[in-house]
């Protein structure tokens, strides 16, 4: 691959109190991301300055006013440098409403350079809500602020752990707001965004397996009629355009499968359903990926990890595998594979 | 330890139409639990039919009366319920009267077990179908065993590995969950398994309590039932002195379970135990009975009428639940 046929990505630095900055250099240090491409930092560059000097990798900061200055040298992390965080009022390891404005900014600048095509996709660290409700901006997490930033409506999550790709019909509700969201319109809808999302994962024709709400998927109406009313038509409606979808299964069962690589994707009906069938697996490789929106976006699958902040030990892994996913989708969004 | 020191195990074939017996032959002829003696409870020629389809020599002692199997120091005998004609039905299919002789032999081991006659009861697997005792028909064996048993808060709890589970609601729609998250209902599911915990001989057993909505609730921005219900009674519970966590989310508490920060979850649904245990590989689940006046497990899974008389049966299961009968009986005398 051609330096230019390198995906562009933008990585925004998440929470500065976090573990953001720190992992970030670590995965930037990964022969094997620079291989696959063109990284820059949203962020503060002295942030991400003081980060080389906690995680002792070798390499060095490039602050830069606007992307087009990006180098991308091997060794070299080129910060667009949004100068917000003050680091001598820096809490780190705790709330910080600073962190949680800045956090913001760069959220908006990289999904913004992503909307103009500047950069290919948008790959992003942890945040803190709290931090972010703080500093004044009422989400409840990227996907929703990712949404609004975007302009649209119909978004869903999906979690990618190796061979295990979970997608959502609802994630931040309660459980009865869940339920009342298993209507076949949604369904349908994420649905689609998991066949797309699949499909720029380099599946060329994916199967789907599609979860049940209640245990056992209801066995045949004793234990919830969910499935009879609203699952299984939505699946219905699904196959007559020409989706490969299977379901509804017992939940139990349905990520199993999925991960025995018996489907492609699973879609599950509300956020603990998928969660906990992903999490079993361990979350230090999981990925997040938005679906739904006009921009290509992943985002690490955990937390800002307050507690190893300034520590130097956080554990890459997920936002390398996020960017290498990020990569993946790039290629595949540029050379359609049909 | 001389033999008939050893506590004695009644193990009934369950389903005799299902995979029960041969389960239950294959234990017996592979070798029991050295630890307990094993009483095979049900009918001789069933067992003797099952020994002959696996190629094995019927060769235990056979008892008709308790009292004698009680005092005996073989390790492995059989007690004839002699109820007759179980060797004729055709394997593979529910049939009313092998309901009914499960169903005997299970109350009756039972209450050998509160006359004190033997140690701890093992059931085999059973259907709810065919669950009559005489002509009265029970939903499942927990409504069967409270009522023969005289004990209406008996409640089942899960073995899976090394963790205990009580499960709030089990196999009911979810959106009627809800109704069942009341301070009541976990206060008890947190303390029964506290009981078996410590039954089981685990000295202050730390016990997870999972939440209903995703990240707990968010301090009630994503459902109230936390703050409303979950939260008093894991106080409540903390205050009679118990090790308890939670409202923990659901999507690690069993990734904290097996890293063996808890010795007990209480779930609120099937699928949030469920799933994660799937996830993790565990197919084995051996089923105790908290807050019963005696003790009794069984394995978890079903008579898999599809393979009975194949001889391909597993009996891992069935020999997991005699070794937790086992263990519990055990502490019970020396605890």
């Amino acid at each position: 691959m051609s330096e230019k046929e390198k995906a562009l990505l933008a990585i925004t630095m998440g929470d500065a109190a976090g573990s953001g900055p720190e992992i970030i250099t670590k995965a930037l240090a990964e022969p094997e991301v620079r291989k696959l491409c063109r990284p820059v930092v949203i962020g503060d560059a002295a942030a991400m300055k003081e980060a080389f000097t906690f995680t002792k990798v070798a390499g060095e900061v490039r602050a830069i006013d606007k992307l087009a200055d990006a180098r991308f040298q091997d060794g070299i992390v080129d910060v667009i440098d949004l100068h917000n965080i003050e680091l001598d009022k820096l809490t780190r390891g705790k709330v910080d409403t600073m962190a949680g404005k800045a956090a913001y900014e760069y959220i908006k600048l990289g999904t913004e350079l992503a909307l103009a095509g500047e950069a290919d996709a948008i790959v992003t660290s942890a945040i803190n809500k709290e931090a972010l409700n703080n500093a004044g901006y009422h989400y409840d997490g990227h996907t929703q602020l990712l949404a609004e930033l975007c302009g649209v409506k119909d978004v869903a999550m999906m979690l990618v752990t190796g061979s295990l790709r979970v997608s959502h019909v609802s994630t931040h509700v309660s459980l009865r707001d869940a339920i009342e969201r298993t209507r076949p319109p949604r369904i349908l809808t994420v649905l689609k965004l998991t066949e797309e999302a699949v499909k720029q994962m380099g599946i060329a024709e994916p199967k789907i397996a599609v979860a049940g709400l209640n245990p056992h998927s209801g066995e045949g109406g004793l234990f919830g009629d969910e499935e009879i009313k609203y699952i299984a038509p939505a699946i219905e409606q699904a196959k007559s355009q020409g989706m490969n979808v299977v379901g509804p299964l017992p939940p139990d069962s349905a990520f199993l499968r999925a991960y025995e690589g018996q489907f492609d994707a699973a879609v599950a009906m509300y956020h603990d359903q998928g969660h906990i069938a992903v999490k079993m697996l361990g979350i230090t490789f999981g990925v997040n990926v938005t679906l739904g929106l006009p921009i290509i976006r992943t985002s690490v699958d955990h937390g800002t990890n307050f507690g190893k902040a300034g520590k130097g030990t956080a554990d890459p892994t997920s936002l390398i595998e996020a960017i290498k996913l990020a990569g993946v989708m790039v290629q595949n969004r540029k050379r359609p594979t049909g | 330890m001389v033999n008939k020191d050893k506590p004695l195990i009644a193990v009934t074939p369950g389903d005799i139409t299902g995979i029960g017996p041969e389960i239950l032959v294959k234990v017996i002829v592979e070798g029991p639990p050295e630890a307990c003696r094993l009483l095979a409870v049900g009918d001789v020629p069933v067992l003797r039919s099952s020994f002959d389809a696996l190629g094995a020599k019927f060769e235990l002692p056979v008892f008709l009366d308790i009292g004698e199997a009680a005092v005996s120091d073989a390790p492995v005998m059989a007690l004839d319920l002699a109820q007759g004609g179980g060797e004729l039905l055709a394997l593979g299919h529910p049939h009313s009267e092998a309901g009914r002789m499960a169903a005997k032999a299970l109350i009756q081991s039972a209450q050998w077990a509160k006359e004190g006659k033997v140690d701890g009861v093992v059931f085999g697997p059973l259907v709810k179908e065919t669950l009559y005792l005489g002509k009265k028909k029970y939903n499942d064996e927990t409504e069967m065993m409270r009522e023969q048993l005289e004990a209406p808060l008996m409640k089942s709890v899960a073995k899976i590995g090394k963790i205990f589970r009580v499960t709030i609601a089990e196999h009911v729609p979810l959106v009627k969950i809800p109704e069942f998250i009341t301070r009541g209902n976990i206060l008890e599911a947190i303390q029964v398994l506290q009981e078996a915990l410590s039954m089981y001989g685990v000295k202050a057993p730390r016990i997870a309590v999972a939440a209903l909505n995703p990240h707990a609730g968010e301090s009630g921005m994503v459902g109230r039932e936390e703050i409303d219900h979950i939260a008093p009674a894991v106080e409540e519970a903390k205050k009679k002195g118990i090790d308890v966590y939670g409202p923990i989310p659901a999507d690690t508490v069993y990734v904290r379970a097996f890293q063996g920060q808890y010795d007990g979850v209480v779930n609120m649904y099937h699928d949030q135990a469920n799933i994660a245990l799937k996830m993790a590989g565990f197919g084995e689940i051996v089923i105790i009975f908290g807050r019963a006046p005696v003790i009794i497990t069984t394995p978890s899974h079903g008579p898999a009428y599809g393979k009975a008389g194949k001889g391909t049966a597993d009996p891992n299961n069935l020999r997991s639940a005699i070794e937790v009968a086992v263990s519990l009986a055990r502490h019970r005398r020396m605890p």
